[in-house]
């Protein structure tokens, strides 16, 4: 199908382009150059006066795998109150706020013109459920993120001093379960929860029955992608969540990477940032350290970060750091679960509310905001909710909103708990995100750190043809002002394309397309990779309940695969 | 001045039929030419509810719910959320009704010359039921996944016949009368009001209850561990009712599992209940 995006106002940072009037032509599922398409042949869109920008990307949204499933299962109140009904030849009906259902997921990602998802924490043993489910989501591209921070060979390896193996092992693992990154989370809480502890380790505390320490996981996992050449290096969840005085450890966690050279992209992301910048010592005297890390983030550019903001209601958390969700049952006394997979990780799920009189909630609601507008370089920083722990991802338009409005921020302000807002900075600040700065980070930085800045995020030739048009005018509007307006264009695209086809117009779905999975193939030194296999095969038949032939996720298993290969130095 | 407004089902339902306005409420002001734009969903399809029903006034069109008698007569047991939120007014039933009868009521009174679909009395914060035939599970109850203390919370419901498992399920208030048996969990979640089964109770009455009492006159095959004997107490008192209980009652305190100061309260007859007398020996400590 060819198409012509006439007379839109495109952003398109990659490329330079800040709010240029300009046609973009598709062709094939990719961007061409204009003359390439007949404009009589053409289905045109007429974009005047409209924001043209390329599909966004989510780099950490839980919607997939089976703590989410999990999640649906503990909260059916949560699936009474948002019902998408069944239109014949659209869409299928589904539900759910907090926990939506497969099918929900896709259509809500597209309707806010998002055309890519990274599900950011998987079971490395329950990664065919988290495939199936995201094969189920339909339109947008996807990618998954196995868990590494208990593994039982990764703490074998380090144990042993064998970093080759360590890296060989990564290797093997995310091609086998087509995972794309390596994801740690609270690094080695996962293990010491099995012994009844892991409730709060820090960086020097030792895991019981290894003699690792948490600080030894990242550095090795880290080294290990380095060499291994993988675009996204570790996506870190850092240790000490959700307790106060925790934005230490997140600080010695990103002064880890000094030792490493600065590359092309950032070689650590630090996810939801904002669970893991609180100063004091209590819950009574917590405060905002929001400064202190941002004022580290700008200086070391090896780190880039999420933002996990908080939204107000009530939110499903779901992690793989049980421990403290265990923390987080005694504080809410209501639903708790709590799970093991068996030699690889844990993981739990309680549902929470935030209350804007809460001063523990309103501190946090300013951090994620804060480090937002303090950190300079919008190419190392990311929108997320951390969906559902923080909210659900319906709600980034809002966040778009208060990142380039103060005035959007005052309004929510007025309402917050007091004492919580002396301990913030927020109100202090001035700075209000300009609208390239919008789609770098919503687009182009997320693409630039996943290393698929080549074929997303962008709209030069080439590109794929993911792309949103939103009607709102940015010549025209001053969101600084109209914060109203852009939240009702952000919510619901005019216009998404999505591989070269039109999947929304005004708002609502027209046809139902499926989009590919990424995963990441690293190729090793086949020695090395013949020698690690043959221990690993030993330990699987010892320790895990299943075997390794059924253990690998096949490429016909999948509904469509896209390979990225890279060359490693292992 | 009354008004008798009659209702009966022009067909045999195969589809569950949502009639959320099948309540006094929804014909006050209203003759009945002006019902058309009264919808109710027939399984997912939205239809005039008069082209489902037959709708007879006995008097003129009613200027409040309180001059309202509504009669259903015929099955409406496929029909659904019959009686939602209603305020006030009288309603009786001829035939048997479907789930969600009464659900989050607030006032009036309904009563049902037959028998009744799951979640009677969800949510219902005042008014009155009587139900002549037999319940189906969860009367008084919260829904799925629900905060314990979020089912009924307040009003009266009296069943003649039996009722299904979880009897008030997080009931906060009100009060609930089995007059024949009911199947396990009644009061599960429970953070108040009164429960009353007159007949025999399948076992585990009060789990994780943390206020509230809950009166069973049969025999109970089990209780769960987490309560602890109190006393022996000789007559239980339901004021809401003014009836009174006489008999020789185990009274136990509990959920310890949901809270350390166990208020909830079951008096359970002894007389039926040979096999829990062993209780009565702890009383000595
Ligand atoms: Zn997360």
């Amino acid at each position: 199908m060819e198409i012509l995006i006439r007379n839109g106002v495109v952003y398109d940072p990659l490329n330079g382009i800040e709010g240029e009037v300009m046609d973009i032509a598709i062709k094939d599922g990719k961007i061409v150059p204009t003359e390439k398409v007949d404009p009589k042949e053409a289905y045109v869109i007429d974009a005047r006066g409209m924001l043209v920008v390329p599909g966004g990307i989510d780099l950490h949204t839980h919607v997939a795998g089976p703590k989410v499933n999990l999640g649906r299962v503990m909260r059916p109140e949560d699936h009474r109150v948002s019902i998408l009904r069944y239109i014949p030849g659209r869409r299928h009906s589904g539900s759910g706020k907090t926990t939506p259902s497969t099918t929900v997921i896709g259509y809500r990602y597209i309707r806010m013109g998002y055309t890519m998802i990274i599900e950011p924490a998987s079971p490395p043993i329950k990664s065919r459920h988290t495939h199936e489910e995201l094969d189920d989501i339909p339109y947008v591209d996807k990618a998954m993120l196995p868990l590494f921070d208990s593994n039982w060979f990764i703490l074998k390896f380090i144990r042993e001093d064998a970093r080759d193996k360590v890296a060989t092992y990564i290797a093997w693992l995310l091609r086998t379960v087509k995972g794309y990154a390596v994801k740690l989370v609270d690094p080695g809480a996962g293990e010491a929860w099995g012994w009844g502890r892991g409730i709060g380790i820090s960086l020097d505390d030792e895991i019981p029955g290894w003699g690792v320490k948490p600080r030894d996981i990242i550095e090795y996992t880290l080294d290990a992608c380095i060499r291994l050449g993988i675009p996204h290096k570790v996506h870190i969840h850092c240790n000490r969540l959700g307790f106060p005085g925790n934005y230490e450890t997140t600080l010695e966690t990103i002064r880890l990477t000094e030792k490493f050279p600065i590359l092309d992209r950032p070689i650590m992301h630090i996810t939801h940032i904002q669970f893991n910048a609180y100063g004091g010592e209590t819950w009574g005297n917590l405060r905002s350290a929001s400064e202190e890390l941002a004022r580290e983030i700008n200086r070391n550019p090896r780190v880039s970060i999420d933002l996990g903001q908080v939204i107000f209601g009530t939110q499903t958390t779901m992690t793989a750091d049980a421990p403290y969700e265990y923390v987080l049952y005694h504080l809410t006394k209501w639903k708790w679960s709590s799970t093991d997979a068996e030699c690889e990780c844990a993981a739990g799920i309680v549902p929470y509310k935030y209350r804007k009189k809460s001063y523990v909630n309103t501190i946090q609601w300013c951090i994620g905001l804060e480090i937002a507008l303090l950190v300079r370089d919008p190419w190392r920083v990311v929108i997320s909710t951390d969906h559902p722990n923080g909210g659900p991802f319906t709600r980034y338009p809002w966040i778009v909103a208060w990142l380039m409005s103060k005035r959007a921020r005052d309004e929510v302000m007025k309402k917050l708990n007091e004492r919580g807002l002396r301990k913030c900075i927020l109100p202090s600040i001035d700075r209000e995100y300009t609208w390239t700065e919008f789609v770098i980070i919503t687009r182009a930085a997320p693409a630039k750190l996943l290393g698929l800045e080549k074929t997303k995020g962008h709209l030069g030739v080439g590109a794929d043809a993911d792309v949103a048009i939103y009607d709102i005018d940015p010549r025209e509007v001053d969101p600084s002002r109209d914060y109203e307006k852009l939240i009702k264009a952000l919510r619901r695209a005019k216009y998404v394309i999505k591989g070269g086809e039109v999947v929304v117009k005004d708002g609502e779905v027209t046809r139902v397309i499926y989009g590919s999975t990424y995963y990441i193939n690293p190729v090793v030194s086949p020695d090395l990779e013949k020698s690690v296999k043959a221990e690993i095969e030993q330990w699987f038949k010892r320790w895990y309940s299943v075997s390794l032939s059924t253990y690998e996720v096949r490429i016909e298993e999948l509904r469509s695969v896209k390979e990225v290969k890279v060359i490693s130095r292992v | 001045m009354v008004v008798e407004i009659y209702v009966k089902p022009r067909t045999l339902f195969k589809v569950p039929v949502y009639a959320s306005v099948l309540r006094p409420d929804t014909f006050v002001g209203k003759s009945p030419r002006e019902l058309t734009d009264v919808y109710v969903l027939e399984g997912s399809k939205k239809v005039p509810l008069t082209e489902l029903f037959d709708i007879e006034y006995q008097g003129s069109v009613p200027s409040s719910v309180e001059e309202i008698t509504l009669h259903l007569v015929g099955d409406f047991s496929k029909v659904r959320e019959i009686c939602r939120r209603m305020t006030g007014g009288n309603v009786i039933i001829e035939g048997d009704v479907g789930a969600f009868l009464g659900y989050g009521m607030t006032g009036g009174r309904v009563i049902v010359r037959g028998n009744v679909g799951d979640w009677l009395g969800t949510h219902m914060c005042g008014g009155f039921i009587e139900v002549y035939g037999d319940v189906g599970n969860y009367v008084g109850a919260s829904l799925p996944g629900e905060k314990p203390g979020k089912g009924m919370r307040g009003g009266i419901i009296i069943i003649h016949g039996s009722a299904g498992a979880e009897v008030g399920r997080g009931m906060r208030g009100g009060v609930v009368v089995v007059e024949g048996s009911s199947d396990a969990l009644p009061g599960v979640n429970m953070r108040g009001g009164t429960i009353v089964i007159e007949g025999d109770c399948k076992g585990y009455p009060g789990l994780n209850m943390r206020d509230g009492r809950i009166v069973i006159l049969g025999r109970v095959d089990d209780i769960v561990p987490t309560f602890y004997i109190d006393s022996i107490a000789e007559k239980v008192r339901v004021k809401e009712l003014g009836r009174e209980y006489r008999g020789t009652f185990l009274l136990l305190r509990g959920d310890a599992m949901a809270d350390i100061s166990c208020s909830g309260r079951l008096f359970i007859s002894l007389d039926k209940n040979s096999h829990l007398r062993y209780l009565t020996e702890l009383l000595g400590w």
